[in-house]
């Protein structure tokens, strides 16, 4: 860094924790809405990603996971699956949104029915206790741990029956509801659901093409539908993320301009400010391009500091604000981290702009005059 | 003494303003030459054009005709970027105001000027430290602009001027900020410099004391230069007129000369006072 740059930028502390307040204020909403986003997008369509399925076969209609109004007879689904080489095996799964309370505690659930023999749909990562439930048992996802206090033993009301929880497991949290297990035999006598199902969950032979696979089952059978297994996790996190996309975005474009503002401003006053400075330096010999240098290192080293105290709270701050608040999921990505690199970047460029081209016009001759 | 060299060099310049409803000749058809050696004093009234002259001799200017050529370089068709490394490399600037930067330290604002990074090489550092301490400034290296006495800041601007070893030193006003005493010693060290350095000198000012150190004085007026021009000193404000078309009022046998009527009508009024001030 040139001594001049260096020596202004840091002799006006004031200015500086400014300037670099506002970028640092910029940044760390950007990373942290971004891990916010991640955070969510990973866990809502993490689960159906994380099942062991190429093709989700559901009533015509439905979209996702987690608003599923589909109802799906298993009676012949056997010998129909039976005559197709290229699948490996299916299973069938319910899955019901639904409340559940423990005590006066409520929360809004998943209900999970799946086939123990398979394993297909069932709980993604079991922590804590047993991994198959029996009659009359739950295991339930951490977050309701975390959330509501539940815990192994508790015994939880849902559809009308009280399930006593034996299990815990992860990757069956959706931010605003959780998912819970049973087998489909006690989901369906729960539900009066018997001999019906809500998906059909179907694993191909490798190397098939599931989109092809998908086309050819719904199409041998009128009212159903199937999706790839890519094609459902992302339907479901755009069921959740979907309106908030847009939201975000602006929010993020806000960000931006708010900490350009910020340091665009600061570092035009001071540039403004020290004109006088900058004639001297032009009248004993520096070139342009070296007053340039001088507010643009300015520019760079505030969006670097800025950048730091940004991202550093971002990642200290989302390592315990989950506990506080439990919606702030947030997951921080170097791929992210990099990209807000690069947004400062592109914020100190554009905020050292117009003080550069200030510079240009500032007349040496003028510091003859007392 | 003087080398034959000439460092600077200016022919037929004329340096014409334009403003919106007239034009003010600042400068008409001046020839100058300095060479290294030599103090040459321009002085003339306010508006004569000194400033004007020195921020073209400086290229710091465009005149709008004629040549200027500094240490044998004819700079009227080069580009700024080109006259900024003539400046850096051969002419040393001293203002009125000192012009130092505020955040550097003195030994920092000389140093700037060779190197600019925050890493000046120790060949830079040893020799700001040197012109400092040469103009006696060796215990205000780390100091402040704003923690140095006026005499002090022109001392370390004029350490400035001569760091990159420039051929030509331009002064405007360098005494003009400073009492008798320290405009004094800063005349006589810009004296040292062009006959100890071998630099050519050129100062501009109103104040006839720094004829005391010239080789060569002139005076300047109405943009353009007249020899051998009778002077004296407006006893009430000090400034330096033209004897012949200065009003005079002669009294107790000697002849005061003013440089507007207000000062003579001030004199009028309290002429024991202003006239021993003047015969001090
Ligand atoms: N930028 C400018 N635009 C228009 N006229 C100018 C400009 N600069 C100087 N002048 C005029 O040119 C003439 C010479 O000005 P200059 O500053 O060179 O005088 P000076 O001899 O340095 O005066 P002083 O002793 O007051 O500093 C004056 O009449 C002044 O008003
Ligand atoms: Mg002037």
């Amino acid at each position: 860094m040139l001594i001049v740059a260096r020596k202004n930028l840091f002799s006006e502390r004031v200015r500086l924790a400014i300037s670099v307040g506002g970028i640092a204020l910029s940044v760390l909403l950007i990373t942290f809405l971004l891990a916010l986003f991640r955070g969510w997008n990973e866990k809502v369509g993490g689960f159906v990603e994380e099942v062991d399925a190429d093709i989700w076969i559901a009533r015509e209609g439905t979209t996702d996971f987690l608003v599923a109004a589909s109802i799906l007879p298993l009676e012949g689904a056997d010998e129909r699956f039976a005559r197709i080489d290229s699948i490996e095996r299916w299973s069938p799964l319910i899955a019901v949104p639904m409340g559940a309370t423990k005590g006066d505690t409520k929360m809004d659930i998943q209900l999970i029915g799946f086939d123990p023999a398979t394993g297909m749909g069932g709980p993604v990562r079991v922590t804590d206790g047993k991994s198959v439930p029996g009659p009359g048992e739950m295991i339930i996802d951490q977050a309701l741990t975390s959330r509501y206090g539940v815990e192994i033993g508790d015994s939880l009301n849902a559809a009308g029956t009280d399930w006593e929880v034996v299990g815990k497991s992860t990757g069956g949290d959706f931010v605003a509801s959780q998912a819970v297990f049973v087998t489909i035999e006690q989901a369906q006598a729960a539900l009066v659901m018997e001999g019906l199902a809500t998906f059909l969950l179907v694993d191909l032979v490798e190397m098939r093409d599931p989109a092809t696979y998908a086309r050819t089952i719904a199409g041998n059978q009128p009212g159903v539908v199937g999706i790839t297994s890519e094609e459902f996790a992302a339907a479901t996190r755009d069921r959740v993320l979907g309106d908030v996309i847009p939201i975000l975005t602006v929010i993020l474009i806000l960000a931006f301009i708010v900490g350009l503002a910020v340091a665009g401003l600061t570092i035009y006053t001071a540039t403004v400010e020290k004109a006088r400075e900058y004639g001297i330096l032009k009248a004993v010999g520096f070139p342009n391009s070296y007053l340039y240098r001088v507010v643009f290192e300015q520019s760079i080293v505030t969006g670097l500091l800025g950048f730091g105290i940004g991202t550093g709270i971002t990642v200290v701050a989302g390592s315990f604000i989950q506990d506080l608040v439990p919606q702030f999921v947030t997951l921080i990505r170097w791929q992210d981290v990099l990209a807000v690199a690069g947004v400062t970047l592109v914020m100190s460029v554009l905020a050292a702009y117009v003080p550069i081209r200030r510079l240009a016009a500032i007349d040496p001759v003028a510091v003859f005059k007392a | 003494m003087a080398d034959d060299r000439v460092a600077l060099r200016l022919r037929g310049v004329t340096k014409i303003y334009s403003l919106a409803d007239s034009e003010v000749i600042a400068l008409d058809t001046v020839d100058f030459e300095a060479q290294a050696g030599q103090v040459v004093v321009i002085m003339g009234p306010s508006g004569a054009g000194k400033t004007t002259f020195l921020t073209i001799a400086g290229t710091l200017m465009k005149p709008t005709s004629g040549t200027i050529e500094v240490a044998g370089i004819e700079t009227t068709k080069l580009k700024e970027k080109e006259l900024a490394s003539i400046r850096r490399e051969n002419v040393g600037f001293i203002f009125q105001s000192f012009n130092l930067l505020e955040s550097l330290t003195a030994l920092e604002n000389v140093r700037v000027v060779a190197a600019g990074g925050i890493t000046a090489p120790a060949s830079d550092t040893n020799r700001a430290r040197e012109l400092l301490n040469m103009f006696g400034l060796d215990h205000r290296l780390h100091s402040l602009p704003r923690q140095l006495s006026g005499g002090e800041k022109q001392r370390v601007a004029i350490a400035r001027s001569l760091m990159n070893n420039p051929e030509i030193i331009l002064a405007d006003e360098p005494t003009g900020n400073l009492d008798y005493k320290r405009g004094q010693e800063v005349m006589e060290l810009l004296l040292q410099i062009s006959v100890e350095l071998r630099k050519a000198v050129v100062i501009v000012s109103h104040d006839h004391r720094v004829r005391e150190v010239a080789h060569r004085s002139l005076w300047l007026q109405d943009g353009s230069f007249r020899d051998t021009i009778v002077t004296a000193n407006d006893p009430v404000c000090g400034q330096l007129v033209e004897v012949d078309s200065a009003s005079a009022v002669t009294w107790e046998n000697k002849d005061y000369y003013f440089c507007a009527g207000e000062c003579r009508q001030l004199f009028k009024a309290n002429q024991q006072k202003y006239a021993k001030r003047e015969s001090k």
